[in-house]
Protein backbone atom coordinates (compact mmCIF):
# COMPACT_ATOMS: atom_id res chain seq x y z
CA UNK A 1 0.00 0.00 0.00
CA UNK A 2 1.25 3.49 -0.81
CA UNK A 3 -1.49 6.10 -1.17
CA UNK A 4 -4.05 4.01 0.74
CA UNK A 5 -2.07 4.87 3.89
CA UNK A 6 -3.25 8.46 3.35
CA UNK A 7 -6.68 7.71 1.86
CA UNK A 8 -7.84 5.28 4.58
CA UNK A 9 -7.23 7.77 7.45
CA UNK A 10 -9.12 10.41 5.44
CA UNK A 11 -12.07 8.00 4.99
CA UNK A 12 -12.06 6.94 8.66
CA UNK A 13 -11.87 10.52 9.82
CA UNK A 14 -14.99 11.38 7.81
CA UNK A 15 -16.94 8.36 9.10
CA UNK A 16 -15.86 8.34 12.78
CA UNK A 17 -14.91 11.02 15.34
CA UNK A 18 -11.15 10.48 15.03
CA UNK A 19 -8.24 12.91 14.84
CA UNK A 20 -6.94 13.06 11.26
CA UNK A 21 -3.41 14.23 12.08
CA UNK A 22 -2.94 11.44 14.67
CA UNK A 23 -4.40 8.88 12.23
CA UNK A 24 -2.00 10.00 9.50
CA UNK A 25 0.98 9.97 11.87
CA UNK A 26 0.01 6.50 13.12
CA UNK A 27 -0.49 5.31 9.57
CA UNK A 28 2.92 6.63 8.57
CA UNK A 29 4.81 5.44 11.66
CA UNK A 30 5.36 1.81 10.51
CA UNK A 31 7.27 2.98 7.45
CA UNK A 32 10.11 4.46 9.49
CA UNK A 33 11.67 1.00 9.21
CA UNK A 34 11.91 1.60 5.45
CA UNK A 35 14.58 4.28 5.98
CA UNK A 36 17.58 1.85 5.98
CA UNK A 37 16.35 0.45 2.67
CA UNK A 38 15.52 3.83 1.19
CA UNK A 39 18.93 5.31 1.92
CA UNK A 40 20.43 2.05 0.70
CA UNK A 41 22.31 1.10 3.88
CA UNK A 42 20.95 -2.44 3.73
CA UNK A 43 19.97 -3.41 0.21
CA UNK A 44 19.04 -7.07 0.02
CA UNK A 45 19.09 -9.03 -3.25
CA UNK A 46 15.61 -10.30 -2.50
CA UNK A 47 13.14 -7.45 -1.86
CA UNK A 48 10.99 -9.62 0.39
CA UNK A 49 13.97 -10.13 2.73
CA UNK A 50 14.59 -6.40 3.26
CA UNK A 51 14.42 -4.73 6.68
CA UNK A 52 11.24 -2.83 5.78
CA UNK A 53 8.13 -4.45 7.28
CA UNK A 54 10.26 -6.88 9.25
CA UNK A 55 10.67 -4.76 12.39
CA UNK A 56 8.51 -4.21 15.46
CA UNK A 57 7.10 -1.08 13.80
CA UNK A 58 5.12 -3.36 11.48
CA UNK A 59 3.46 -5.34 14.31
CA UNK A 60 0.05 -4.56 15.88
CA UNK A 61 1.38 -5.11 19.42
CA UNK A 62 3.64 -2.06 19.09
CA UNK A 63 0.62 0.23 18.61
CA UNK A 64 -1.24 -1.37 21.52
CA UNK A 65 1.76 -0.98 23.86
CA UNK A 66 2.41 2.59 22.75
CA UNK A 67 -1.24 3.66 23.20
CA UNK A 68 -0.94 4.64 26.92
CA UNK A 69 2.33 6.45 26.15
CA UNK A 70 0.70 8.53 23.41
CA UNK A 71 -2.34 9.07 25.65
CA UNK A 72 -0.10 10.42 28.45
CA UNK A 73 1.92 12.68 26.18
CA UNK A 74 -1.18 14.08 24.42
CA UNK A 75 -2.92 14.63 27.77
CA UNK A 76 0.07 16.53 29.18
CA UNK A 77 0.36 18.64 26.02
CA UNK A 78 -3.36 19.50 26.26
CA UNK A 79 -3.12 20.50 29.98
CA UNK A 80 -4.72 17.36 31.46
CA UNK A 81 -7.52 16.85 28.90
CA UNK A 82 -7.81 13.04 29.19
CA UNK A 83 -10.51 12.70 26.53
CA UNK A 84 -8.50 14.66 23.99
CA UNK A 85 -5.46 12.54 24.87
CA UNK A 86 -7.45 9.33 24.46
CA UNK A 87 -8.83 10.46 21.11
CA UNK A 88 -5.30 11.17 19.87
CA UNK A 89 -3.94 7.86 21.22
CA UNK A 90 -6.77 5.76 19.73
CA UNK A 91 -6.44 7.54 16.39
CA UNK A 92 -2.65 7.04 16.32
CA UNK A 93 -2.82 3.35 17.27
CA UNK A 94 -5.71 2.65 14.90
CA UNK A 95 -3.73 4.26 12.06
CA UNK A 96 -0.74 2.02 12.79
CA UNK A 97 -2.76 -1.19 13.18
CA UNK A 98 -4.78 -0.60 10.00
CA UNK A 99 -1.53 0.03 8.12
CA UNK A 100 -0.12 -3.31 9.29
CA UNK A 101 -3.32 -5.29 8.67
CA UNK A 102 -3.85 -3.86 5.17
CA UNK A 103 -0.29 -4.80 4.21
CA UNK A 104 -0.99 -8.44 5.03
CA UNK A 105 -2.41 -8.54 1.51
CA UNK A 106 1.07 -8.47 -0.03
CA UNK A 107 3.57 -11.19 -0.86
CA UNK A 108 5.64 -10.67 2.29
CA UNK A 109 2.88 -10.58 4.90
CA UNK A 110 3.32 -9.11 8.36
CA UNK A 111 4.18 -10.42 11.84
CA UNK A 112 0.62 -10.13 13.19
CA UNK A 113 1.20 -12.26 16.29
CA UNK A 114 4.60 -10.89 17.31
CA UNK A 115 6.01 -11.45 20.02
CA UNK A 116 4.15 -14.79 20.30
CA UNK A 117 5.26 -15.75 16.80
CA UNK A 118 7.69 -14.33 14.24
CA UNK A 119 5.70 -15.83 11.39
CA UNK A 120 4.66 -13.47 8.57
CA UNK A 121 0.92 -13.86 7.97
CA UNK A 122 -0.44 -12.96 4.56
CA UNK A 123 -3.30 -13.26 2.11
CA UNK A 124 -1.24 -13.00 -1.07
CA UNK A 125 -3.10 -10.60 -3.36
CA UNK A 126 -0.50 -7.94 -4.23
CA UNK A 127 3.20 -8.04 -5.14
CA UNK A 128 5.74 -6.72 -2.62
CA UNK A 129 8.49 -5.53 -4.98
CA UNK A 130 8.17 -1.75 -5.53
CA UNK A 131 8.45 -1.71 -9.34
CA UNK A 132 6.12 -4.67 -9.80
CA UNK A 133 3.68 -3.06 -7.37
CA UNK A 134 3.60 0.18 -9.40
CA UNK A 135 2.62 -1.65 -12.58
CA UNK A 136 0.09 -4.07 -11.11
CA UNK A 137 -3.47 -3.40 -12.29
CA UNK A 138 -4.92 -4.90 -9.09
CA UNK A 139 -2.95 -2.59 -6.79
CA UNK A 140 -3.62 0.43 -8.94
CA UNK A 141 -7.36 -0.33 -8.93
CA UNK A 142 -7.49 -0.74 -5.14
CA UNK A 143 -5.41 2.37 -4.48
CA UNK A 144 -7.56 4.33 -6.95
CA UNK A 145 -10.76 3.16 -5.22
CA UNK A 146 -9.46 4.35 -1.83
CA UNK A 147 -8.23 7.67 -3.28
CA UNK A 148 -11.50 8.39 -5.10
CA UNK A 149 -13.59 7.38 -2.07
CA UNK A 150 -11.56 9.63 0.21
CA UNK A 151 -11.88 12.52 -2.27
CA UNK A 152 -15.66 12.09 -2.47
CA UNK A 153 -16.01 11.97 1.32
CA UNK A 154 -13.71 14.94 1.91
CA UNK A 155 -15.34 17.11 -0.73
CA UNK A 156 -19.00 16.18 -0.19
CA UNK A 157 -19.41 15.06 3.44
CA UNK B 1 14.08 -6.63 -9.75
CA UNK B 2 16.39 -5.08 -12.34
CA UNK B 3 15.01 -1.81 -13.73
CA UNK B 4 16.34 0.55 -16.40
CA UNK B 5 14.63 3.74 -15.32
CA UNK B 6 14.24 5.45 -18.73
CA UNK B 7 13.04 2.25 -20.38
CA UNK B 8 10.70 1.55 -17.47
CA UNK B 9 9.27 5.07 -17.69
CA UNK B 10 8.75 4.79 -21.46
CA UNK B 11 6.99 1.46 -21.10
CA UNK B 12 4.90 2.44 -18.09
CA UNK B 13 4.25 6.15 -18.60
CA UNK B 14 0.48 5.67 -18.11
CA UNK B 15 1.00 3.99 -14.72
CA UNK B 16 3.49 6.70 -13.72
CA UNK B 17 1.06 9.48 -14.61
CA UNK B 18 -1.87 7.83 -12.81
CA UNK B 19 0.25 7.35 -9.65
CA UNK B 20 1.44 10.97 -9.92
CA UNK B 21 -2.11 12.32 -10.24
CA UNK B 22 -3.39 10.15 -7.38
CA UNK B 23 -0.48 11.29 -5.21
CA UNK B 24 -1.22 14.94 -5.92
CA UNK B 25 -4.92 14.37 -5.18
CA UNK B 26 -4.05 12.70 -1.84
CA UNK B 27 -1.70 15.57 -0.95
CA UNK B 28 -4.38 18.08 -1.93
CA UNK B 29 -6.97 16.34 0.27
CA UNK B 30 -4.66 16.35 3.28
CA UNK B 31 -3.84 20.03 2.78
CA UNK B 32 -7.58 20.72 2.35
CA UNK B 33 -8.34 18.98 5.66
CA UNK B 34 -5.36 20.02 7.79
CA UNK B 35 -4.43 23.34 6.24
CA UNK B 36 -1.36 24.67 4.49
CA UNK B 37 0.80 24.07 7.56
CA UNK B 38 0.85 20.40 6.50
CA UNK B 39 3.32 21.44 3.82
CA UNK B 40 5.55 23.01 6.49
CA UNK B 41 5.46 19.69 8.38
CA UNK B 42 6.41 17.77 5.23
CA UNK B 43 9.21 20.20 4.25
CA UNK B 44 11.91 18.79 6.65
CA UNK B 45 11.53 15.38 4.95
CA UNK B 46 12.16 16.82 1.49
CA UNK B 47 16.00 16.51 1.66
CA UNK B 48 15.60 12.81 2.63
CA UNK B 49 13.27 12.36 -0.33
CA UNK B 50 15.91 13.88 -2.65
CA UNK B 51 18.63 11.62 -1.15
CA UNK B 52 16.39 8.58 -1.67
CA UNK B 53 15.73 9.49 -5.31
CA UNK B 54 19.47 10.01 -5.99
CA UNK B 55 20.39 6.70 -4.30
CA UNK B 56 17.69 4.83 -6.22
CA UNK B 57 18.85 6.32 -9.51
CA UNK B 58 22.50 5.43 -8.70
CA UNK B 59 21.53 1.89 -7.78
CA UNK B 60 19.46 1.39 -10.90
CA UNK B 61 22.43 2.49 -13.05
CA UNK B 62 24.70 -0.23 -11.52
Amino acid sequence: MILAHIAIPLILCKLFPLNLLALLLGSGAPNFDAIPTLIRKKTPKNAVAEFHAGSILHTPIFYIVILPVVWSIATVIRNGDYFFGLSIAISFSLGGIIHVVMECLDEKGRMLLYPLSKKFYRIYVFPYDFWTYLTSKKTLALEAIFTVLSAVLVLFK
Amino acid sequence: MRVVLKKWLNENMAYFLIWLVMGLVALGLVVHELGVYTLVAILPFFPLFVVVLIRMAQELRK
